[in-house]
């Protein structure tokens, strides 16, 4: 046989072996366990999904802090309702282990017992939480048309049965968008 | 006298696998070539055929497979860098040959494989997988590729004498394989999705949902939205995915490039036989 076939064989050999002997290592350093070789002795994302599907959300919300408008007199609380828009803060924990932006949330205010639209809510700006991070969420409630007015005289104050109808939910995770929309809350 | 040598030894040197060798050691080292993002990182995936960085959701994914598999593809490409470099310099050598045929197309194929890889799956992805593609297309495709390539290799060990022409020959002949498998390829993915998917990916979707699968093609971006009734209500998911070509890949072009003219101008061991036994006659006749 001669040196330029010899040579040719040990070239094979060495293309070959680039190939085979890493595969070998890597199944080798693993106890030859293909699942371990291939994502780990941990896989990430597996322990991501796990953690979603184990949210605490018991501690989610803290203190919710709005102006008490009950102990006003009825014309006061319609000229404050006629004034400006109402407040309500939410105190929010994030149950999340990656970060978090409420780009929206908003909705119509009904009269449950007289189905009436008495106004609308929205969130003030949008709203970035770290990984498990606490922040504030902002939201601006107007109640000032003239049927929602004649509702509130109507009850002598803010209806007690008010619920949210048509409301939206905007997240932004990772640049996903995550829109969803409820007919009724 | 000196000076003759050394000019004679100057012009035989294969300067394009001079700098091909040197680009193909430096390539491993030049950063990744194509990088596919879902999000703002929820998805976050770099390649290159010698490293690999993936995370999602802020996680890092380890493997050692792959670590090591795109080891063992460094540590070949430096030395087929080197082999390609010594074979240059000294192209009359009887082992010179050899060691420019171990990675003369060694990059060439690295950058057909990652153009082609991402190609063919936004194609399955984007035209396939939403149904009603027929398999004809994709047959007719495959068989034109190999009727070609049988013709191109018949033609090319009948008429071509030059060393370069056929190899030149040679490459476009396995670019025509590499397309016939291709076609082949989507061909199987036309029919499984067929077979299993009737009515498209949009058959998986719950009634009353949409999905609309949109992934651009090696680079760019685009946005795939799905949405589906949830009860009272609805919710939708928009994903913009985005994908480009790094700074690696524009110089593993330059050295696929370089490699292959070194590879077509590089004298084979018969030539330089032929030129001996050429030189001898001519002393003989003198």
């Amino acid at each position: 046989m001669n040196k330029d076939k010899i040579l040719g064989i040990l070239i094979s050999l060495l293309s070959i072996l680039l190939v085979v002997v890493p595969i070998l290592a890597a199944f080798s350093a693993h106890g030859w366990d293909p699942k371990a070789a291939l994502l780990g002795s941990s896989n990430p994302l597996e322990t991501q999904f796990e953690n979603i599907q184990n949210l605490d959300t018991q501690n989610m919300f803290g203190n919710i802090e709005f102006e008490d408008l009950s102990s006003l007199s009825l014309n006061d609380l319609l000229s404050v309702l006629q004034g400006r828009p109402i407040n309500i803060t939410v105190q929010v924990n994030s149950p999340f282990s990656f970060p978090i932006t409420i780009k929206n949330i908003s909705g119509n205010l009904m009269c449950n017992d007289h189905n009436i639209i008495l106004g609308n809510l929205h969130l003030t700006s949008e709203v970035e939480f770290s990984a498990h991070g606490s922040n504030v969420l902002s939201i601006t409630c107007s109640i000032n048309s003239s049927e929602a007015l004649g509702d509130v005289v109507n009850h002598g104050g803010l209806p007690d049965n008010i619920g949210i109808e048509d409301a939206s939910l905007k997240l932004d995770i990772y640049g996903i968008i995550i829109e969803g929309t409820f007919e009724s809350l | 006298m000196k000076m003759t040598n050394l000019h004679k030894l100057v012009r035989k040197i294969n300067w394009f696998g001079v700098i091909a060798g040197i680009l193909m050691i430096v390539l491993p080292f030049a950063g990744m070539w194509w990088r596919f993002t879902v999000g703002t990182g929820a998805i976050d995936l770099s390649t290159s055929p010698f490293g690999i960085t993936t995370t999602a959701l802020g996680q890092t994914f380890e493997s050692t497979l792959a670590r090591y598999i795109f080891l063992g593809a460094t540590i070949s490409i430096i030395i087929a860098g080197l082999f390609m470099f010594f074979a240059s310099l000294l192209p009359e050598q009887w082992w010179s040959a050899r060691l420019m045929n171990f990675g003369a197309t060694r990059v060439f194929w690295m950058v057909i494989s990652l153009v082609m890889s991402p190609l063919i799956g936004a194609y399955i992805v984007n035209k396939i997988l939403p149904g009603g593609q027929t398999l004809t297309i994709y047959i007719v495709g495959a068989t034109i590729s190999i009727v070609i390539a049988v013709l191109l290799k018949y033609l090319a060990s009948k008429f071509l004498k030059k060393l370069w022409s056929k190899r030149l020959m040679k490459l476009v002949t396995n670019v025509l394989w590499m397309i016939a498998g291709v076609f082949i390829v989507l061909a199987v993915c036309v029919f499984l999705v067929g077979k299993y998917l009737p009515n498209g990916i949009q058959g998986l979707v719950p009634a009353g949902g949409t999905l609309s699968v949109n992934v651009p093609y090696v680079s760019g971006s685009a946005t795939t939205t799905f949405s589906m009734n949830m009860g009272g209500g609805q919710a939708a998911l928009t994903l913009p995915i985005s994908m480009e070509l790094m700074r690696g890949f524009a110089l593993a072009i330059v050295t696929a490039v370089f490699s292959i003219l070194a590879w077509i101008y590089h004298p084979s061991p018969l030539e330089k036989e032929k030129k001996k036994e050429e030189k001898k006659e001519k002393k003989k006749k003198k």
